[in-house]
């Protein structure tokens, strides 16, 4: 009997509080309206929830709060911006790469553009025709130690300048000097092939 | 219930009270702190009295609040509407395990069956208490907490959150009739130490 007994006020707690499921709900109303000692047994626990409640709510209403609502509502939201902030720098930190920003598409082909304009530019800087010098085959013997020299084998001043240039290099070295007699050989060629005197230029023995 | 896109804010106060929890929550996740302060004046009160009924102490009760809703904003991501009991039973959960924990770390002893008050360190009178605190209001709090403490944590969490008995046990980790004995037992107990 007294297993019964608790087990029904455990149901009707359960029917009180209206958290049932339907076929359990519709299986106590059917008791309820066939046993008298059972509805008897709802009221005194529907009584006893009342004041229960009631209890509580006059506890409340005789006693203050830990802190005022004002008080609590300062405390919390202090808090809670604070978690904000920090929420929002983390979630900023832990952005992928790929969104972080980057030089677009177009700056890419820009840059290769650029790459290739400069490496022809150097190209045709050292393969293209002296200007002002009137046309003509441009010979170019590029000498280690002294730089690309230009060579008009009509122009004999210009081939005197570079005779005395080079004869003024006292201390080229021994790789210069060989470079030096590279130039003078092609000079020498060259004067050949246009068949004409270069004044003040002899080839050395 | 998600009609409404304003800024709790900017919203009427009666139309507030229509926006549900999960939706404030939601904003708030997004990173508006109105909702957040909206969710708050709609739970301290109760929050807070549960604390201070449940530990008897309103520092600790204070204590306990924060420490609440701190956890609330740690673990935002983590709450889905599907779980059991809502928002308002989540918040509670969070800070009944809060107390939970603070009693575990001090080592306290606790005795449900003998109807002992929880032994604390600080067992001295609160000094919040009001001195010219009536007989009755002294009473009605004695009765409180002289309730078996087992007992006293369901009857609390279900007049204070209302949360339905199957989530008041899977917060407390008993099962369901379990919880529902405590219940029945402690209105009982109340009711006769009222009567005395």
């Amino acid at each position: 009997m007294i297993e019964k007994l608790e087990n029904n006020e455990v149901t009707l707690l359960m029917y009180l509080a209206g958290e049932l499921p339907d076929d359990d709900r519709t299986e106590v109303e059917q008791m309820l309206a066939t046993d008298a000692m059972l509805r008897q047994e709802l009221g005194a626990l529907r009584q006893l929830m009342i004041d229960t409640s009631g209890i509580v709510a006059r506890t409340d209403q005789v006693s203050a709060p830990p802190v005022s609502a004002g008080v609590a509502l300062r405390q919390v939201s202090r808090l809670m911006q604070q978690a904000i902030v920090e929420r929002e720098a983390s979630r900023r930190a832990e952005a992928p790469a790929g969104s972080q920003k980057r030089m677009p598409t177009w700056g890419y082909v820009a840059a290769g553009f650029a790459v290739l304009f400069i490496g022809y530019t150097a190209w045709w800087g050292m393969h293209s025709d002296v200007p002002g010098t009137g046309g003509g085959t441009q010979f170019v013997k590029r000498v280690p130690t002294l730089g690309p020299v230009y060579v008009d084998p009509k122009d004999d001043a210009v081939a005197t300048e570079l005779i005395e240039s080079f004869e003024s290099f006292g201390e080229l070295g021994a790789e210069g000097v060989d470079a030096l007699e590279a130039v003078e050989s092609e000079l020498l060629a060259m004067r050949e092939q246009t068949d004409e005197d270069w004044p003040g230029f002899t080839a050395q023995p | 219930m998600n009609a409404i896109s304003l800024p709790a804010s900017s919203v009427p106060a009666s139309v507030v009270q229509t926006i549900s929890d999960e939706v404030l929550l939601d904003r708030l996740r997004g990173g508006e702190s109105a909702a957040g302060e909206t969710l708050v004046k709609r739970h301290c009160q109760p929050l807070l009295r549960y604390l201070q009924r449940l530990c008897g102490d309103d520092h600790l009760a204070e204590e306990f609040h924060q420490q609440t809703w701190l956890s609330v904003m740690d673990h935002i991501d983590r709450f889905t509407a599907s779980g059991g009991g809502g928002f308002k039973a989540w918040l509670f959960r969070i800070a009944t395990n809060k107390a939970h924990d603070y009693w575990r770390s001090r080592g306290r002893e606790r005795n449900a069956h003998d109807g002992l008050r929880l032994v604390t360190d600080d067992i001295s009178p609160d000094a919040s208490v009001r001195l010219d605190g009536s007989e009755q209001e002294q009473r009605l709090k004695r009765a409180i907490e002289k309730l078996p403490h087992a007992q006293r944590e369901v009857l609390l969490m279900r007049y204070y959150s209302n949360m339905k008995f199957v989530d008041i046990a899977q917060t407390l980790g008993c099962p369901l009739n379990t919880a529902l004995g405590r219940m029945h037992k402690a209105m009982l107990k109340l009711k006769e130490l009222m009567n005395d």
